[in-house]
């Protein structure tokens, strides 16, 4: 028994070691900005002016906010299609990418290339995607016989446009799920295809298990990233048209460096913080489920 | 049975290329406005093939950017931050995922937490931190910080990590390593592909950060190539159109993010051994 | 023994002579926004204000993007610059938090020609009857118009006498549509490329039919005769008589300003600024007259200028400096660069700004449409919040899917009760 907690003992000292470098790093790094944007959020502070204590009032401003309640509705609506539509796209496009074709790795590249493209060509090239009179989409509904909409100047149709233009970036999903099926070992389809399974059968025996770890990953990532959406927006359509497009950071944002409410936003961002930590903590808990570690 | 492999094979091409094609088009039309004379920006249809090619605007926009100096400084940032994110980064992961020790799941959490707070209410305050440090206007603000680990690259890590199975450890310990071989001898030749991924977003992280230079650095020689290019053009205000510039250089800064990806799958996905218990 | 001490004597000695030095040496930072051709008039100007004053070392910081986040932080991070350049519609918030340094002062001591400021610029830069900032230039819309398609329809050029119906007649005969879609237009509207419409093209003709949207004791007169008689003037041009493109249309061919680049539209209300970029355009035969006029003149003005902020550690210093590049050595170096009218009408007179010889043949109308500038109301209660509410608020009377009955009442209520708020 003694043996054993000192080996105990000895592995905790030795975990603690290794993640020592992070555990520093957040002490002096972040630490200390994190419980300052947690005290703002109690204030009233315009960055120019000395700070002054107000409360919960920001907290109780918000239930009145309407743009409080916008922000919401749209960075929810917008991570609930985007989400799951980026995961299912990105392992389909991995998997296509995972083949041992000639030229493969020139195709990877190329895929990737979204994601090195300044946000501001990708911005130009969207906006000609969704021109109403000329652009692709629309051009395309023509030949089947529909009207396509305004997409980027209209108020219904601004927020679709974003959902699939989140598609645009899913280079580095593609690449850490390429990482994870480039770790399933073949011998394991091999013994699929002895059973006679086929392609969904090996999929959903083999593939899915096998990545699952990863699979996870991206999940959580995604809808961490979902909910913190700002570039685009920002770029785009600057919220409208008609708060349309009004994401929760860009609000937010707007808030910190353009209404000169610094103690409002921190409150934005506190808020913001608990429904996307209380949204991982679930995804974790469901992902025993579900996920395989084969080093768990 | 040949046949099924060929309708496969070709389907597979054609969705690939169709993808590709989409994807590449934007990469043409900036490489054929970075060619075009000012005079045709706004040509309506829009030439595809500039007529007059104007050569000299890459040499221009690069003076412009005032390349040499802000290559060098891009560089030395790109490169102190990659070494310290992948290095602590991957230290960081696997005492999260290979060892036991009180409050691992909590500060795990932790670590995902500070990727759930906006940027933009901790901005100020850690631009505080920071000049009581006395750093501003040097780079020390954006590589220090990476040598204590960055939590995306520690929770990716940490994923790939719980792919790889412990008997594998465990072998290795009965052979007498210790964990730090373990982590070298044993577990990091199993993460190629995972390292592939760090090398690419680090490299591009740090190659195309943006907000930490934008507000740390304030001399102009100290500028990376980012807010070089950024500065082309004043949102501020209107001026004579530099859009063909801002092409050319925004290719001519993408470039080396596109190397190090080639060079990246051709050094750990590529080559991925196929031995022992994975494949 | 002897090296030693004379080496100790050597150091003490250059360490004090260093510090005699450092204290007379002084810097002063000075942050801006521009392009590299501003960088370097900056940098100009620095080595000419540090050669009159050698002990004094400027350090121009040029933010290249997002200038008011790097501003904002760096004063709340206790960074503050010494000299910042700002925008005037800033202005009054930033002295309503406390944040600059009032420079009546400066510009007595230090003998600077105020009389010769345009009225609109004073305006801009003071609050409260103080005055806060010297301008670095300002630019008036005025109506840009092409020459070559007004011969083409046998329309004379656009001059003082316009009222709002040549106007009107005019941009309906610059107009040709081609199988039943427009080709041409006569007014290209005031689209940004993304297709966004600011409300600050709406402020030149409301005024000119003596209506307003907001008044400086912060009240909304939204829906005042006037001012809904002036924006559906605006509006009607779109969708009444199509001689203006729509938010979509506009899209296509990258915004207004495009369109009136490329040709395809025959006026358009611009601020002066536009002359840089137009001028690379070969081929096109533009030139520039007052805006039309109706119950009176009117035009809309941005000044830019410099101000002190309170956390600056040498504000003696900045003024002197501000003084230089806001007086006329620094405005006439400014005003080659083409950004604007220079804030001194002396120099505004001069070839450095009027250019002969380059288009528009016409600029010294811009000096004349001054002097009906107003700048925005920049200076009523939550300006930046309200104006927001207007372009998220018009937009569907732009596109068309409202119309401007239908969307105003609910504007205005919404643009008072945020006036309200403190």
């Amino acid at each position: 028994m003694r043996h054993r907690s000192k080996l105990m003992q000895r592995e905790a000292l030795e975990g603690f070691l290794y993640i020592a470098p992070w555990l520093i790093g957040f002490t002096v790094f972040y630490a200390g900005p994190l419980i300052a944007s947690l005290l703002f959020s109690f204030t009233s502070w315009d960055l120019l002016s000395p700070v002054k204590w107000v409360g919960l009032a920001n907290y109780r401003s918000m239930l009145k906010d309407e743009l409080f309640f916008q922000a919401l509705k749209v960075t929810t609506i917008y991570s609930i299609f985007a989400v799951p539509l980026q995961l299912i796209v990105s392992l389909i496009l991995a998997m296509l990418l995972n083949s041992k074709i000639r030229a493969i790795s020139i195709f990877r590249t190329i895929y990737y290339v979204p994601t090195i493209l300044p946000a501001v060509v990708s911005a130009i090239l969207w906006r000609w995607i969704f021109n109403p009179e000329i652009g692709l989409i629309n051009l395309f509904l023509k030949l089947i016989g529909i009207r396509g909409p305004e997409w980027l100047t209209s108020s219904q149709w601004a927020l679709p446009a974003l959902i699939i233009m989140s598609l645009w970036s899913i280079g580095s999903s593609i690449i850490i799920f390429l990482g994870g099926l480039q770790g399933v070992p073949d011998y394991l389809y091999e013994a699929a295809e002895l059973d006679g399974a086929n392609l969904w059968e090996k999929f959903r025996n083999v593939t899915f298990p096998m990545i699952s770890p990863v699979f996870l990953f991206n999940l959580i990532i995604g809808i961490i990233d979902s909910f913190q959406v700002f570039t685009y927006p920002y770029i785009m359509t600057e919220g409208g048209p008609e708060y349309s497009t009004l994401f929760y950071v860009l609000y937010l944002y707007q808030n910190a460096f353009q209404y000169f409410k610094m103690g409002y936003a921190s409150s934005l961002a506190w808020i913001l913080f608990i429904i996307i930590l209380l949204l991982t903590l679930l995804q974790t808990l469901l992902s025993k489920k579900w996920v395989f570690y084969s080093g768990g | 049975m040949k046949n099924r492999g060929i309708v496969k094979l070709i389907f597979l091409y054609m969705s690939l290329i169709l993808g590709a094609t989409l994807i590449l088009a934007p990469v043409v039309w900036m490489l054929s406005t970075s060619l075009k004379d000012p005079s045709h920006l706004f040509d309506f249809p829009p030439q595809w093939i500039p007529n007059p090619v104007r050569w000299d605007n890459y040499p221009t926009a690069l003076n412009t950017m005032n390349f040499a100096i802000t290559f060098r400084n891009t560089v030395y940032v790109t490169f102190m931050e990659m070494l310290g994110s992948t290095v602590s980064s991957l230290l960081v992961a696997y005492g999260f995922a290979r060892m036991r020790f009180p409050g691992k799941n909590f500060l795990f959490m932790l670590v995902l937490a500070t990727m759930m707070l906006p940027g933009q209410v901790t901005m100020v305050p850690k631009f505080i931190l920071f000049r009581i440090l006395g750093w501003v206007d040097t780079f020390n603000p954006l590589w220090v910080p990476a040598f204590f680990g960055r939590p995306f690259f520690i929770f990716l890590l940490n994923q790939f990590f719980l792919t790889i199975p412990k008997e594998l450890d465990e072998a290795a310990r009965i052979d007498g390593c210790g964990s730090f071989r373990i982590l070298t001898r044993i577990l990091l030749p199993q993460l190629k592909p995972a390292l592939a991924a760090l090398t690419i977003f680090g490299f591009m992280g740090a190659w195309n950060e943006f907000m930490n230079p934008l507000i740390y650095i304030n001399s102009q020689a100290k500028w990376t190539l980012v807010l070089a290019l950024n500065a082309f053009q004043s949102p501020l205000e209107p001026g004579a159109p530099v859009t063909h510039l801002i092409m050319a250089a925004s290719l001519v800064v993408a470039l080396p993010c596109m190397i190090v990806f080639l060079l990246a799958q051709k050094y750990f996905i590529e080559g991925v051994v196929f031995s022992g218990m994975k494949g | 023994m002897k090296k030693i001490t004379s080496g100790l004597l050597v150091l003490l000695l250059s360490l004090s002579l260093s510090i005699a030095f450092s204290a007379e040496q002084q810097t002063i930072t000075f942050t801006f926004w521009g392009n590299p051709q501003m960088a370097d008039a900056f940098q100009k100007l620095a080595a000419m204000f540090e050669k009159e004053n050698p002990n004094i070392k400027v350090d121009t910081i040029l933010i290249p993007s997002k200038y008011y986040d790097k501003l904002l932080t760096m004063i709340a991070g206790g960074t503050a610059p010494d000299l910042a350049m700002l925008a005037f519609d800033k202005l009054p918030e930033f002295v309503e938090k406390g944040t600059l340094l009032p420079i009546d002062s400066y510009v007595e001591k230090l003998n600077y020609p105020k009389a010769d400021l345009f009225k609109v610029v004073i305006d801009s830069f003071s609050y409260k009857g103080k005055l806060y900032g010297l301008p670095r230039s300002f630019s008036p819309f005025v109506l840009f118009y092409n020459k070559d398609l007004f011969k083409t329809a046998g329309l004379k050029y656009p001059d003082k006498s316009w009222t709002w119906s040549e106007f009107l007649t005019a941009a309906r005969k610059t107009t040709k549509t081609a199988g039943g879609k427009t080709v041409q237009w006569g007014f290209a509207g005031n689209y940004e490329e993304k297709g966004t419409f600011y409300p600050e093209w709406l402020f030149p003709f409301v005024w000119q039919n003596k209506g307003d949207i907001v008044t400086a004791d912060g009240k909304s007169l939204l829906t005042s005769p006037n001012t809904v008689e002036a924006i559906k003037f605006y509006i009607d041009l779109i969708h009444k008589h199509k001689a203006a493109p729509t938010p979509a249309q506009a899209q296509t061919f990258g915004g207004s300003d495009a369109l009136f680049y490329s040709g395809k539209a025959a006026m358009i209300m611009e601020s002066y600024v536009l002359v840089a970029s137009a001028r690379t355009q070969k081929g096109l035969n533009f030139d520039v007259a007052p805006l039309p006029h109706r119950k009176a003149r009117a035009t809309v003005a941005f000044p830019i200028g410099y101000v002190i902020p309170k956390g600056a550690k040498n504000p003696d210093i900045a003024a002197k400096f501000m003084a230089f590049i806001g007086g006329p050595e620094g405005q006439k170096v400014i005003a080659e660069l083409g950004v604007g009218l220079p804030g001194l009408m002396s120099i505004a007179k001069t070839d450095a700004f009027l250019q002969p010889g380059q288009p528009p043949e016409h600029s010294y109308v811009v000096i004349e449409e001054a002097g009906y500038a107003r700048p925005l109301p920049a200076d009523t209660p939550n300006y930046i919040q309200w104006y927001d509410a207007l372009t998220q608020g018009l937009a569907p009377v732009l596109t068309g899917s409202k119309t401007l009955d239908e969307v105003l009442p609910q504007l205005n209520s919404k643009i008072e009760e945020i006036l309200r708020q403190r």
